[in-house]
C-alpha cells in the first residue's frame, strides 16, 4: 500500500513536471530548447577546531530591565553537534527539574543561572547529562523574537493542537507558520499539553529545528551569515572572537535537520515543599550523555 | 593593471587562465598541443577565456578602502588557485585532482576531498578534452566588526564548457558560497556549500 502511494505520489510529480513543461515549452519542432529540468547537486563542509562542539542553549525568563544571565532560565537544552557528519542530538531538560546545584545545594536546575550564572548552569546541566557544555548561549523574550523574526517567521510541527490570544487561527497538529510572538508563546506554553513541561521542552527542541531550517534556506542569501555574526558581535555577551564566532555559526549552519535526533529527560513530578518540581531520570540522562558525548549523535534513540 | 581595477572596487584576476581553458582551442595559426588537438576535434567551441571578477559588495561593519582593496587581491588569488586547480586549469583529459584543494586549510581539505566528484571536474575529467570559462565571479560578503576582515562568504558563480571530443560538450554551473578566514598561511577556504548542474549543449 505504502510502495503504491509512493507510486501514485512520484506518477503526481512527474504528471506536473510534464504540465509545467508543457505550458512553458513552445509547442514547435523548430523552436529552441528553452526550459529544461537539470539535476542539481550539492556538497557541504567547513572547518572547526573541534569537530563535536556541545552548546547549552538556555531562554532566560528575564524581564526588560533584568540582567539575563541573572534571572532563571525557562528553556534549557543541550546541543550536541557533530561537524563532520552535520548530525545533531538535543537533549532538553525539564526547567523544574530538582537537582544537586554545586555551592548551592538542591534545587530546580534553572535557579542555577540565578546563582552563579551560565558557568554555574553549565555545570549543573553537565553534571546530569554527563557532559560538560563547550559554550553555553542564552537568549531572552527579545533576543529570541528577533532571531526569529529575522529569518522572516519559523515553520514548526506541532504534536497537539492548542489554542492562544497570540495566534486568532489556532495553533494545529501538523505544520505551523509562526511569526516571532507566536513562536514565543510556542515555546513557552505547557498547560494545553499532555504532558506539560516535557511536551514543552520537545516543542522547545522542534523550535529549534525550525530557526536551524531557516538560517539554512538563508545561508547563501549574500550578506546573511555576515550581518547575522555581526549582529551577535554587537548584541551577544561573549568571550569569542569575531573570527572565532564566525566559524562556529558556520558550523552550526552546516547542521542538517534532518540529522537531528532529540529526546527530553523524563521524570516524576512531586513536590519539595510548597514548590512543584520534576524529580529528573538522572539514569537516562546519563544513557542519553554517554550515548552521544563523543560523535553528538543520539544513536541508540530516546 | 591591478591599481585600475583596484580603484574601481573590482579586481578581475585573469592569471593563468588564458593558457589554462584553451586546450585545443587557440586558433589555427598556434596550435595547442592538447589532446583534442592531437586527435584532430574539429575546435566548435570559441575559446574566449574570461577574467576572474572579484568584488566587495556587501560589509558588515566597516572595512576602510584600502583594506578592501588588499583584501580583493588576497581572496581573488585564493578563488582563483581553488578554480585553476579544481576546474578549470592543468591539461586534459586528467582523473587526477588531488591538488585541487591547496586553497583550503587541512580540515577543509579532507572534507572537499569526500566531495571532489561535485567541487571538481572529476566527473568529466576523463572525458574532457579542453575547457572555457564562460563566467567566473566571485561576489564578496565581508564580516568586518572592528575595520579589519574577519570572515569573508564568496559567493560564486562558474560556469564553463568542458569540451568532450566526439561526445556532445557539457555545460557545467556551479554556484554557492566560499567561506573564507585568515589563517597563519594567510586567507584559505574553510568551509563550502556548493551546487553543481551539468547539461549537454550541441555544438
Amino acid at each position: 500500500m505504502v510502495k503504491m502511494l509512493q507510486r501514485v505520489r512520484r506518477a503526481t510529480v512527474l504528471g506536473v513536471v510534464l504540465a509545467l513543461t508543457a505550458l512553458v515549452v513552445p509547442d514547435s519542432a523548430r523552436a529552441p530548447v528553452d526550459a529544461s529540468l537539470v539535476k542539481v547537486e550539492t556538497a557541504e563542509g567547513v572547518d572547526h577546531p573541534a569537530h563535536v562542539v556541545w552548546i547549552l542553549c538556555l531562554g532566560s525568563d528575564a524581564r526588560p530591565g533584568q540582567r539575563l544571565t541573572g534571572t532563571r532560565a525557562d528553556a534549557i537544552q543541550m546541543v550536541g553537534l557533530n561537524f563532520r557528519t552535520h548530525a545533531a542530538t538535543i537533549i532538553g531538560i525539564p526547567r523544574d527539574s530538582f537537582v544537586g546545584i554545586p555551592g548551592h545545594g538542591s534545587n530546580k536546575i534553572n535557579s542555577a543561572m540565578f546563582f552563579g550564572g551560565p558557568r554555574l548552569m553549565g555545570q549543573a546541566v553537565g553534571n546530569l547529562v554527563g557532559i560538560r557544555p563547550d559554550y553555553v548561549f542564552t537568549t531572552g523574550f527579545m533576543g529570541f523574537r528577533h532571531m526569529v523574526a529575522t529569518i522572516g517567521g519559523v515553520r514548526v510541527y506541532s504534536r497537539f493542537s492548542f489554542s492562544d490570544p497570540v495566534r486568532p487561527q489556532g495553533y494545529h497538529r501538523g505544520w505551523n507558520h509562526l511569526n516571532d510572538f507566536q513562536a514565543l508563546i510556542f515555546g513557552r506554553v505547557r498547560h494545553p499539553l499532555p504532558r506539560g513541561d516535557f511536551d514543552r521542552s520537545a516543542d522547545q527542541q522542534e523550535l529549534l529545528r525550525g530557526i536551524l531550517r531557516g538560517v539554512r534556506a538563508k545561508q547563501n542569501k549574500p550578506g546573511f551569515l555576515e550581518r547575522g555574526v555581526f549582529s551577535a558581535t554587537r548584541n551577544l555577551d561573549t568571550n569569542l572572537r569575531p573570527s572565532e564566532l564566525y566559524r562556529l555559526a558556520l558550523a552550526v549552519v552546516s547542521t542538517e535537520p534532518r540529522k537531528i535526533r532529540s529526546c527530553v529527560v523524563q521524570g516524576g513530578t512531586g513536590y519539595v515543599g510548597a514548590a512543584s518540581v520534576v524529580f529528573p531520570n538522572v539514569g537516562q540522562a546519563r544513557r542519553y550523555g554517554n550515548d552521544a558525548r563523543r560523535d553528538g549523535t543520539l544513536n541508540h534513540g530516546c | 593593471m591591478r591599481p585600475t581595477l583596484v580603484r574601481t572596487g573590482v579586481l578581475a584576476a585573469v592569471l593563468t587562465l588564458a593558457t589554462a581553458c584553451t586546450g585545443g582551442k587557440e586558433p589555427a595559426a598556434a596550435p595547442s598541443p592538447s589532446p583534442s588537438a592531437s586527435t584532430g576535434t574539429p575546435a566548435t567551441i570559441a575559446a574566449q577565456p574570461v577574467p576572474l571578477v572579484v568584488k566587495v559588495v556587501r560589509v558588515s561593519g566597516t572595512l576602510p578602502k584600502a583594506n578592501r582593496a588588499a583584501l580583493e587581491h588576497n581572496v581573488s588569488s585564493v578563488v582563483s588557485s581553488y578554480l585553476q586547480h579544481a576546474y578549470l586549469g592543468g591539461s586534459w583529459p586528467r582523473t587526477d585532482f588531488s591538488d585541487a584543494f591547496t586553497a583550503f586549510t587541512p580540515g577543509a581539505r579532507t572534507q572537499a576531498r569526500r566531495d571532489q566528484d561535485l567541487l571538481t571536474n572529476h566527473q568529466l575529467g576523463a572525458s574532457t578534452q579542453a575547457v572555457t570559462a564562460k563566467k567566473t565571479t566571485a561576489y564578496l560578503s565581508v564580516l568586518a566588526p572592528h575595520k579589519v576582515a574577519a570572515g569573508v562568504s564568496a559567493n560564486l558563480t562558474l560556469l564553463y564548457l568542458a569540451d568532450r571530443g566526439d561526445a556532445q560538450p557539457a555545460l557545467v554551473h556551479v554556484v554557492g558560497r566560499l567561506s573564507l578566514a585568515r589563517t597563519d598561511a594567510g586567507w584559505r577556504i574553510i568551509g563550502y556549500h556548493l551546487a553543481r548542474s551539468v547539461r549537454a549543449v550541441s555544438e
